[in-house]
């Protein structure tokens, strides 16, 4: 049997500690402490729940926001495009000055595509010249 | 989260399936067990890991910090920490590796923030009035250790402890400070013979 002032047993009662131990209320205010916790995190969770669906409809109207300008561009460019090719496309059997007019027909803003604007006088006077 | 039972399943199935669940809850240890259960938010289960593990654990912290207060601190955080990863707890070593890993980690962490000195001497201290003349030899032989363990890196303490404490074996040691078990081995001798020394020195 070990002498008590035995270093080794003196080592060894040291590093065991048996006599250290906590308070009473230790586990007590532990499990509460972990209570407040997981209740906490349920009501962040709870949170971002509620969240989800306005963040969705905030994207979802970000989107929109940003494609609908991008789809009126796209139209534009395809009308200008339009526009330019249509004079390559007469035929070739045409004046050059009557090719001239045709051109400037074309540029005529789209107006000219309803029958009320072949109405004007600017219009008819065309019409008299490509007649002529 | 209860799972329900899929109505498809035979008979049958159902029962090779709560069969194979039994064999495998048989190699689980009651910790693992209560791990599982603690992964399923049961306070219960969490009251029994706390009730049979708090004081090593809170020994472990005393020994390795020599302050009460941030030793119950750390054994606080170890079992929150427990409780908030039991639903991603994978049984893969026994519960006192995984357990005192994460006390380690605390540790490691809790030295780092305090920053704490090392301590030249016990004689030192003693001369400024720093601490307490001790009453009695026992006293003043803790003292002395108390300081010889401040004196050592953190690893040769928690090393030994572990063996000491929680008698570990080096391979489980190894296991929680990631390290080779020669290593644990060199590391427990020299953190042995320091205090061995020191004790010896004082006592002359």
């Amino acid at each position: 049997m070990k002498n008590k002032n035995d270093p080794e047993k003196v080592i060894e009662d040291f590093l065991s500690n048996e006599s250290a131990s906590l308070n009473e209320g230790f586990t007590e205010s532990l499990l509460v402490d972990i209570e407040k916790l997981d209740l906490e995190n349920k009501s962040v969770s709870r949170g971002v729940h509620y969240f989800i669906p306005f963040a969705s409809i905030g994207v979802a109207f970000c989107a929109l926001l940003f494609i609908i300008p991008l789809f009126d561009l796209e139209v534009t460019v395809d009308n200008q495009e339009n526009v330019a090719l249509e004079p390559n496309s007469l035929p070739s059997y045409l004046n050059d000055s009557e090719k001239i007019i045709i051109e400037d027909l074309m540029a005529i803003p789209e107006e000219l595509n309803v029958p009320e604007s072949f109405l004007s006088e600017q219009t008819y006077d065309l019409l008299v010249l490509l007649d002529s | 989260m209860q799972s329900v039972p899929n109505p498809l399943l035979s008979h049958g199935t159902l029962l090779e399936m709560s069969e194979n669940q039994d064999r495998e809850n048989c190699l689980l240890s009651d910790d693992q067990l209560l791990m599982k259960e603690v992964g399923e938010k049961c306070p219960v289960a969490m009251e029994k890991i706390i009730t049979r593990w708090k004081d090593g654990l809170f020994r472990f912290f005393d020994r390795s910090l020599q302050n009460k207060a941030d030793a119950e601190d750390l054994t606080q955080k170890v079992f929150i920490r427990v409780y908030q990863s039991a639903s991603r707890y994978q049984p893969k070593a026994k519960f006192s590796t995984y357990l005192f890993t994460i006390a380690r980690n605390l540790l490691i962490d809790e030295i780092k923030k305090s920053n704490r000195q090392q301590i030249s001497s016990y004689s030192d201290e003693l001369i400024q009035g720093q601490i307490v003349q001790p009453t009695n030899e026992a006293q003043e032989w803790n003292e002395i250790l108390n300081f010889a363990m401040k004196e050592i890196p953190e690893y040769y303490s928690t090393a030994l402890l572990l063996r000491v404490q929680r008698e570990l074996s080096y391979m489980e040691i190894a296991d929680i400070m990631k390290v080779s078990e020669s290593s644990v081995k060199t590391w427990i001798h020299r953190a042995r013979t320091h205090l061995r020394k020191t004790l010896q020195e004082y006592r002359k």
